[in-house]
C-alpha cells in the first residue's frame, strides 16, 4: 500500500489515506502472518534500479513478471510430471500450469530479444507430495498477485498495464482456487496485498527455488 | 449465467475479444526498438488514440522519456513526473466504482437478510459482503462530498434461492473484475492505480471462489477480460437491480 502525496488532490481531508492505511495495516499484518512475504533485503534484478520514466522500466517490470511466470510454470510442470497429484489438485496444477505457460509466451513475445532466459529451478521436493505442493502453490500464487499489484503504478505504457492487470486477476483466481482446495479462505483481505520487487525477490530467495538469485 | 433469466450475459463482455484486443495492443506497443526510426510509437497512427492505447499515443506525441504534457481525459497511471493529473476523471471513475460496490454490498446484505442461503454460501455472502462494504467506505472517504449517493436496489428473486444467489453473485463479481480492469489505465493518480489493482484482485478472488462453489472452472482463461464503463453499465441496467 503506497498512498502517497499524489492522493491529496482527491483526498482533501485525508480520510481516504486514513481508511486505506488502516485496511492496509490489517492486511499486511495478516499477510505477514501467513508468511508469504517478509521484510526483505534489497535485491535488485539487473537493470531494475532505473527510476527513469522510460521504456527501460517497463522492460524491467516485464522481465520481473517473466521470471515469476517461469518459476510458476516450472513448478506446475514438475508437479504434474512427478505424478503425486490427483483429483482437484491435479486439475488445478494442469490448468494453472497452462496459464503460467501462456503468460511466459506472452511476456517473451512482448520482450523479444530483451527477454531474460529461464533460470534453473530447484523446488526442493515440494512438488512430490500433495501437502507440500498445495502450500507452496498458495505461497507462489499469493506472491504472484502481490508482485503484479506492486508494479501497477510503475508501468509506463497503457497496453502493458492493461495486460499486467489481466494477468494479475488470473493469478488472483488461481490463489483463490488453491486456497479453497486447501480449506483456506479464498479471499482473505478486502484489499489484496501489494508487494515491492525487493520484498518479492527476498521471499523467492528464501525459498531457495532459484539457485543463484 | 444462462441458467438465470434475469442475469446479464457476460459473454457479451467478450473475454476472448478482450484478450485479442490486449494482445494486439501489446504487439503494437511492443518491440522496444532502440532505433528511433524503428520506434513502434513513431509509426503509430493517430487513429490508434483510443482508450487502451492512450498512453502509447501520448508517449509517441511527447517523445519517449520526455515529460508529457496534455494528458487530457486519458489518465497516465505512471510516476508523478510522467502522469498528467486529472482529479476530475479520477473522481468520475471512483464514483463509477462506488456505484458497483454499493450494488454488490447491497446484494449480499439482502441475501443474508432473506435467510435462504446457508453453509458456504452464507459464509461467502458474509465475507464478500464485508469486503464490498470496506470498498464502499474506502471510495466514499476518497470522494468526500463528491461521492454519489447509494441508489435504491431491488434484487427480486435473485437473493431468494441458493441457485439464484450463486448465479447472481458470480455475475456481479465477474462484472466487477471487468469494470476495474477496464479503468486501470485511465486512472491518473498512482496511489489510486494501486488501490484499483488491489480491489481488482479481490473481485477476481471472489469470482473464482463462487465459480468453484458452482463447480465451474475458477480460472477459465489465461488472461482475464475487462470491459468499458458503457459495457458494464449496460449489463447492470439490464439486471433491473438499480431502482433509483
Amino acid at each position: 500500500m503506497n498512498l502517497a502525496k499524489e492522493l491529496d488532490e482527491l483526498d482533501r481531508d485525508g480520510a481516504l489515506r486514513e481508511t486505506a492505511d488502516a485496511v492496509a495495516r490489517h492486511d499486511r499484518a495478516q499477510f505477514l502472518k501467513v508468511g508469504a512475504l517478509g521484510a526483505g533485503a534489497v535485491l535488485a534484478l539487473p537493470a531494475i534500479a532505473s527510476a527513469q520514466p522510460s521504456r527501460t522500466q517497463d522492460i524491467a517490470i516485464l522481465n520481473y513478471g517473466l521470471t515469476l511466470e517461469y518459476l510458476e510454470a516450472a513448478f506446475y510442470r514438475e508437479a504434474v510430471a512427478r505424478g503425486a497429484l490427483s483429483g482437484r489438485l491435479l486439475q488445478f496444477a494442469q490448468v494453472a500450469g497452462a496459464h503460467e505457460a501462456a503468460h511466459v509466451t506472452l511476456l517473451r513475445r512482448v520482450l523479444g530479444s530483451r527477454a531474460v532466459a529461464e533460470p534453473t529451478f530447484d523446488f526442493k521436493g515440494t512438488t512430490g507430495a500433495p501437502g507440500t505442493f498445495q502450500s507452496t502453490a498458495i505461497a507462489l500464487e499469493d506472491t504472484g498477485v502481490a508482485a503484479y499489484t506492486g508494479q501497477a503504478a510503475r508501468v509506463r505504457q497503457a497496453p502493458i498495464l492493461q495486460a499486467a492487470a489481466q494477468i494479475q486477476a488470473v493469478e488472483a483466481r488461481h490463489a483463490a482456487w488453491i486456497r479453497r482446495i486447501a480449506g483456506q479462505r479464498p479471499a482473505p483481505f478486502a484489499l489484496d496485498p501489494s508487494a515491492s520487487m525487493a520484498q518479492v525477490l527476498a521471499t523467492l530467495r528464501r525459498t531457495g527455488f532459484v539457485p543463484g538469485l | 449465467m444462462n441458467d438465470h433469466s434475469t442475469m446479464p450475459d457476460l459473454e457479451e463482455l467478450d473475454q476472448d475479444g478482450a484478450v485479442q484486443e490486449s494482445w494486439e495492443a501489446l504487439e503494437r506497443a511492443g518491440g522496444f526498438h532502440d532505433d528511433p526510426a524503428d520506434d513502434p510509437f513513431a509509426s503509430e497512427a493517430e487513429d490508434d488514440d483510443q482508450e487502451g492505447l492512450s498512453r502509447a499515443g501520448l508517449l509517441r506525441r511527447g517523445g519517449l522519456g520526455a515529460v508529457l504534457v496534455g494528458g487530457g481525459v486519458f489518465g497516465l497511471a505512471a510516476a508523478p513526473a510522467l502522469a498528467q493529473r486529472n482529479p476530475r476523471t479520477d473522481r468520475a471513475i471512483l464514483n463509477y466504482a462506488l456505484t458497483l460496490e454499493y450494488l454488490e454490498a447491497a446484494f449480499y446484505a439482502d441475501a443474508i437478510s432473506q435467510g435462504e442461503i446457508r453453509g458456504e454460501d452464507l459464509q461467502f455472502a458474509r465475507v464478500v459482503g464485508q469486503h464490498e462494504n470496506q470498498h464502499v467506505t474506502l471510495l466514499r472517504a476518497a470522494l468526500g462530498r463528491a461521492a454519489v449517493r447509494r441508489p435504491r436496489f431491488s434484487f427480486g428473486a435473485s437473493t431468494r434461492s441458493t441457485a439464484a444467489f450463486r448465479a447472481t453473485a458470480l455475475a456481479l463479481e465477474e462484472t466487477g473484475i471487468r469494470a476495474y480492469g477496464g479503468q486501470i489505465t485511465r486512472i491518473s493518480s498512482p496511489a489510486l492505480v494501486t488501490v484499483g489493482a488491489q480491489i481488482h484482485a479481490v473481485e477476481a478472488r471472489h469470482a473464482a471462489w463462487m465459480a468453484d462453489i458452482l463447480g465451474r472452472t475458477p480460472a477459465p482463461a489465461s488472461l482475464n477480460g475487462y470491459a468499458s464503463r458503457g459495457q458494464v453499465l449496460g449489463v447492470v441496467r439490464r439486471t433491473g437491480f438499480i431502482r433509483g
